[in-house]
């Protein structure tokens, strides 16, 4: 038992010095600016996308109507007869702002910004393929949705996509790669045979078929995404288990006896941390991008989920309208250049490269 | 007195390490002579193989560079740090000069940025018109934010001085490294790099090389073998073809598939001798006395079979075997400065021997060929050498001939050093005595004498004073106020090595 | 070496058939299928015409065969080959298992033990029925055992049916895919035209990202850090952040004369009339078009393999190797363009393979994005149209792509690096 407990010490001590490591290299990652700043932006902006029904919404905050309160905002679908508005179906606030502006004692609080990302030509007062303007910055798509709010609305959709795909495909990934490194042998070498077949098949083309078949949700289509997803992160962590297994540490752990998954978990994983955190953007970028492409496809997000694929496939059998097809797919890029500039810089602050010349 | 070969004074090399400098070598002065064989030693770290790899400039820069000094070889001087001092002198950038690269490079991209959304905003429309304010955007950007007055000067020196070290490097100064697993290109072979090293060749001889080798080889093979490699490859082109052809089996197809197949190897051959006999006859002359030369290199090293061996690869060799490669190459042109920084380290202690002597054939070749060696190991400086330089902290502590360091050291550190030798005749002091505590990092080095934080004896004024190495008696030269307060207290004016 | 390359072969055998595997089954037990989606078809088409499904709606066979005849059923899933297990479909398949083909139905009247039938070209037989099985007689009474006959389910009158065909082994072995659903053509035939687009696309994009990216890491390591390192890192981070189908969308907008600039066509892979231009307006007509497209093709790999080798050409540089060689007094150029370099290209030939996997076979958003009529958009319309054929063919020939370039890939990095060759 006692013997356990050094073994478990020498594991917190390696844990320590892996974050005290972690402390410096966040330094180092704080010191170069573009990604720092890259960092910042992104986490703030991804931080108020959870609010954006507060900010971009065609329902109103706070509703004053005959002395009572409303806040469809949270109470969701109110009848527009309740308001004493003629209008079939929910009520339309903006124009409620309007008439009441009149009354005495009734009024309405709207979002800042105050159009939603589903209302359509049905609803009273939207129009199809409005130019960007002052009211609807992005200009309106072919069914009348503002165009801003479904990109916003989009972001936070296409970013928590990403990131829960990727540290889904993680623990598939991080686990198997752990254990064809730790176990080797046999294990080893059937599942190195599995992902060579599983990745010759062409990724986006399986995706293309299942989710044909299987008319996918948000979940289910991340639960797909993974299924191939998982493999780049094996070889890394293959290699680095396989490295890691051959020093004292793992071999004073094992002799005294400790469980596969103690020594795989508590021992080795902290110290083969960087391929991981360094890995993290990149595969944030590739969920993005996947699942934009399958939005594009068709194949994506079932309608009317506010994609950016799928506002750029509608926007491209409409050239002229040019803001249906540059205001998605300039989000995309502003999005994906942040990634790119934090993961350029975690990169560099983990396994910074030295440029030496000589002449 | 011997004849001068090398002189070196006042020699930095500085690094730049995450932004911070890191004196790896600070105000080195030494001389070479011809003929001997002189040792370094200092712990790891203070800066040995920094400043013998600065006397070639083999220091890379980025991150290091040899900021000042003087380096006089056989009476030419071929570095001189005032003339670098005086270009940088030189204002870096046009303007701004504040500003670092990073900062730089933002400030000119939201320059263009701005100029790109000032050009939209104004109204000028048309392509052409776009280019040309493109271009002089970027114009602009680079005079304002990257034009550097001091570039020119800067590259005009290090051009004149690189192209000098380079005729210096190999024919008159060979380096044999502390790492011999990777000093050797694993992409060629052993005999391309020794070859390397006596004639460099160009691309097109390096491919006419090629030819001539495979020719021989086909030459040489057994017209058996000649028939199998046929046989397969046309079996192989059989297979391919008919399951392109979807399996049709048509004989004629067959037939022309297999002729194609087996043709391929013999015509390629073929093709090969044809090759080679137009390359022409001095060229074959030349390849195979450089051949032949490379062979008896790699023998004088004692590398058996050397013919076969030359067609191996790097990864073929053991270390030891490497190390005698990375000699053979040191050898070829007969320097008259051979450096070897640590040769034996990496090896094991019976080849260690074999390889210390194989350095001292290039006496044999070279009556005043000088050799320096850098090594931990006090033991080797004492069978080898005749003069020896200690250094710690970037800085030379102590200069003597090998039998006056030994007999008499005077600097603290180099009697701990001496000290951490095990000596059987001093049986009864059982334990060794280590230099204690660690050396210090190259990021802060003290501020007074480098060995201060270690020293047992230190004074006061060791902590904020750095002492001048001054010459003690002639040929031994020390750098510790210890000694030289004693000398002054003997009536004697020191003087300086440094100020010379 | 040669070991090397022979198990590296011989594994390529196993792959191909577990990944062939895995998708066949993938698709055939997949609902919505072909079947699925004909049966749904036809009864769309019989509601249109107003005749209901009530004709035969006393007799559903199986699950989604709402509305047929049971005869109707099984024909289709004859066609569709549903009518075998899996196993046996995958080994027909694959060419190993004889497919029936120019099957016929024979229907025996109540009672009746005899039929005759018409085998085409006027061809006339009799088939008899007997206690062991069925057996067939030419006109003048001699056997024929060109067929083959086995017994299906009785009709709904209980009178007995039997199929005549022809077996044949065909199938990917034997290079045969089949036959596509929605074409009518051998699949082979449809794509022959579509993937000589796609080599073309492919080919030239694999070139000239080469061509480009090669030069430019060097140029970007050599400079590290000077502006031009900076400003093209901006260039290749833009890159990095807009996938290719997305720019060529852009580039579309901006440059193919919807909203902006008209500088090039919308789309299409040449102009409808190439045929009759001379050969000059045919070579800069394939150029036009192709410029758009090509851009958005190699902007992928375009970002990676300079970043690959920049990084690569640094990490060499600062090898004790280079040290060695400018030890021996070699000049700068040398050591850069002979040691250097040939190690830093050992990382890019192990990315060939990815590289033509990738771009011949990977471009449905690119050729969606600009309407050109290549091997990723069949693909693509293939599974929309449940056309099997043609998806199964398309996987395969993505996989042998892949696996040939990994062995393209093997030779590449075998031909650099000895280390790989004496292994
Ligand atoms: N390429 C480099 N980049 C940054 N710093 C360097 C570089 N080369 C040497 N240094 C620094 O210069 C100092 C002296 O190094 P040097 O190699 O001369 O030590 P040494 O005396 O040869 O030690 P050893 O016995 O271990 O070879 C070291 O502290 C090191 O940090
Ligand atoms: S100068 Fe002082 S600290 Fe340095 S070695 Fe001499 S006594 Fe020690
Ligand atoms: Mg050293």
């Amino acid at each position: 038992m006692e013997n356990t407990a050094t073994v478990d010490q020498a594991a917190t001590a390696q844990q320590q010095i892996s974050l005290s490591v972690l402390k410096k290299r966040w330094l180092k990652f704080k010191s170069i600016k573009r990604g720092y700043y890259a960092f910042i932006i992104l986490i703030t902006a991804y931080i108020i996308s959870f609010f954006l029904p507060l900010l971009i919404n065609n329902r109103a905050l706070v509703v004053k109507y005959e002395g009572d309160i409303w806040f469809p905002v949270f109470q969701g679908y109110i009848a527009g007869s309740t308001f004493g508005e003629d209008v079939p179906g929910e009520a339309n606030y903006r124009e409620l702002k309007e008439k009441f502006r009149s009354e005495n004692g009734n009024w309405v609080i709207m979002p800042p910004y105050p159009y939603g990302p589903f209302e359509d030509v049905t609803t009273a007062g939207n129009k199809m393929y409005e130019e960007p303007s002052g009211v609807h910055w992005f200009g309106t798509d072919n069914t009348g949705r503002d165009v801003f709010s479904r990109l916003m609305y989009g972001f936070n959709i296409s970013l928590s996509f990403a990131i829960l795909f990727t540290i889904a495909s993680y623990l598939i990934g991080v686990s198997i790669g752990a254990m064809m490194g730790y176990f080797g042998g046999k294990f080893d070498l059937i599942t190195q045979r599995f992902i060579e077949i599983w990745a010759t098949l062409p990724f986006l083309f399986v995706m293309i078929i299942i989710s044909s078949i299987v008319r996918p949700n948000f979940f289910l289509l991340i639960v797909i995404l993974t299924l191939f997803g998982w493999i780049g992160m094996t070889y890394y962590m293959r290699a680095e288990f396989y490295r890691e297994k051959t020093k004292d540490y793992v071999a004073a752990a094992i002799s005294m006896g400790q469980s596969h998954k103690k020594i795989i978990f508590k021992h080795i994983l902290p110290n083969s941390l960087v391929p991981i955190i360094t890995y993290f953007p990149f595969a944030v970028i590739g969920g993005i991008g996947s699942l934009v492409g399958l939005d594009f496809l068709g194949f994506g997000l079932p309608p009317p989920t506010p994609s950016w694929g799928q506002m750029v496939s509608v926007g491209l059998q409409n050239m002229v309208k040019w803001w249906m097809v540059l205001a998605p797919l300039g989000a995309l890029f502003t999005t994906l250049l942040l990634i790119v500039f934090i993961g350029e810089a975690i990169r560099e602050a983990f396994d910074p490269r030295v440029y030496s010349r000589l002449r | 007195m011997r004849e001068k070969l090398f002189e070196i004074k006042g020699l930095k090399t500085y690094f730049n390490i995450g932004g911070q400098t890191a004196k790896a070598v600070d105000g080195v002065d030494f001389d070479i002579y011809k003929g001997e064989i002189l040792g370094v030693v200092g712990e790891s770290g203070s800066g040995k193989s920094v400043s013998l790899l600065s006397l070639i400039q083999l220091i890379p820069n980025p991150p290091g560079e040899v900021t000042d000094g003087e380096i006089t070889f056989n009476g030419e001087n071929i570095f001189n740090g005032d003339e670098l001092k005086r270009i940088k002198a030189v204002p870096q950038y046009r303007f701004f000069n504040k500003l670092d690269v990073s900062k730089r490079t933002g400030i000119a991209f939201l320059f263009m940025l701005a100029w790109f959304i000032l050009h939209l905003m104004l109204p000028i429309p048309g392509f052409i018109p776009f280019l040309i304010s493109m271009i002089l955007m970027t114009g602009m950007t680079w005079y304002l934010f990257f034009n550097s007055p001091r570039k020119r000067h800067e590259r005009t020196f290090r051009e004149k001085m690189y192209t000098r070290m380079r005729q210096i490097r190999g024919s008159e100064i060979a380096m044999i490294f502390q790492e011999p697993m990777t000093s050797l290109n694993p992409v060629y072979t052993i005999g391309m790099q020794i070859v390397e090293a006596i004639k460099p060749k160009s691309f097109g001889e390096m491919v006419k090389d090629r030819i001539i080798d495979l020719a021989a080889s086909f030459r040489n093979t057994r017209w058996v073998n000649k028939v199998r490699t046929s046989a397969i490859v046309a079996v192989l082109f059989m297979f391919f073809g008919q399951l392109g052809a979807g399996w049709s089996f048509q004989i004629t197809q067959l037939i022309s598939q297999a002729i194609w197949g087996a043709a391929l190897p013999l015509v390629l051959g073929y093709l090969m001798v044809g090759l080679d006999k137009l390359i022409s006859e001095d060229y074959h002359e030349e390849y195979v006395d450089l051949q032949r030369q490379g062979i008896k290199l790699l023998d004088q090293v004692g590398i058996p079979s050397p013919e076969t061996r030359l067609k191996d690869y790097p990864h073929q060799f053991s270390g030891g075997m490497r190390q005698r490669v990375m000699i053979a190459m040191a050898l070829a042109k007969k320097p008259s400065l051979l450096i070897a920084d640590e040769p034996t380290t990496a090896l094991d202690v019976t080849i260690q021997a074999q390889i210390l002597e194989l350095m001292k054939d290039i006496k044999d070749q070279r009556e005043d060929a000088a050799i320096v060696l850098i090594t931990h190991d006090l033991a080797v400086i004492a069978e080898t050498c005749e003069r020896v330089i200690v250094m710690y902290g970037g800085k030379i502590q102590e200069v003597a001939e090998v039998k006056e360091l030994f007999d008499n050291p005077l600097h603290p550190y180099t009697k701990g050093l001496l000290g951490s030798i095990p000596r059987p005749e001093l049986q009864k002091k059982a334990r060794l005595e280590a230099i204690r505590g660690m050396v210090p990092n190259i990021l802060n080095l003290p501020e007074g004498c480098k060995f201060c934080t270690r020293c047992d004896v230190k004074i006061d004024k060791c902590d904020t004073v750095d002492p001048d190495l001054v010459e003690v008696t002639p040929g031994h030269s020390v750098r510790c106020h210890l000694v030289i307060d004693e000398m002054v207290a003997e009536q004697k004016s020191p003087v300086s090595v440094d100020d010379q | 070496m040669a070991t090397y390359f022979l198990r590296r072969l011989l594994l390529l055998i196993p792959t191909f058939f577990g990944a062939t595997i895995l998708v066949f089954i993938i698709l055939q037990l997949a609902p919505g299928g072909p079947l699925e989606q004909t049966i749904r078809q036809i009864q769309m088409g019989g509601m249109t015409q107003g005749e209901g499904g009530s004709a035969g709606a006393g007799d559903m066979t199986s699950g989604g065969g709402a509305g047929l005849p049971a005869e109707a059923m099984e024909e289709l899933k004859r066609f569709y080959g549903f009518d075998k297990p899996i196993i046996q479909r995958y080994l027909i398949w694959l060419g190993v298992w004889p497919r029936e083909h120019d099957s016929r139905n024979l229907e025996f009247g109540p009672g009746e033990n005899e039929v005759e039938k018409n085998m085409g070209r006027g061809q006339w037989v009799t088939v008899k029925k007997t206690a062991d099985g069925y057996v067939m007689y030419n006109d003048d009474g001699s056997i024929n055992s060109d067929w083959l006959i086995r017994p299906l389910d009785p009709a709904e009158d209980g009178a007995a049916r039997a199929l005549v065909y022809k077996t044949k082994l065909s199938g990917i072995l034997t290079g045969d895919l089949g036959t596509s659903y929605t074409y009518m053509q051998p699949v082979l035939d449809v794509m022959k035209p579509r993937f000589k687009i796609s080599i073309f696309f492919g080919i030239s994009g694999f070139l000239i990202s080469y061509i480009v990216c090669i030069p430019l890491g060097i140029a970007k390591a050599l400079r590290h850090g000077s502006p031009f390192d900076l400003f093209s890192s901006v260039i290749v981070f833009i890159a990095y952040s807009i996938p290719g189908w997305a720019l060529g969308a852009v580039l579309l907008l901006l440059l193919g004369g919807g909203s902006f600039w008209d500088v090039f066509p919308l789309g299409g892979f040449r102009s409808e009339n190439w045929e009759y231009l001379s050969l000059w307006g045919k070579v800069m007509d394939q150029l036009y078009h192709a410029v758009l497209p090509m851009i958005a093709w190699t902007i992928g790999s375009f970002a990676t393999l300079t970043v690959l080798m920049k990084n690569s050409i640094i990490e060499n540089m600062s090898q004790d190797y280079i040290r060695t060689a400018f030890s021996k007094g070699l000049t700068e150029k040398r050591v850069i363009w002979i040691h250097a370099l040939r190690n830093s290209v050992i990382p890019i030939a192990s990315y060939i393979g990815n590289v033509i996997g990738v771009l011949l076979a990977g471009s449905y958003l690119i050729e969606l994005v600009f309407n050109i009529d290549g091997f990723g958009k069949l693909g693509y319309q293939a599974v929309l149209d449940r056309d099997y054929p043609i998806v199964m063919g398309f996987l395969v020939i993505a996989v042998l792509l892949r696996l040939i370039g990994n062995i393209l890939s093997d030779i590449a990095l075998a031909t650099v690096d000895p280390r790989i060759r004496f292994k």
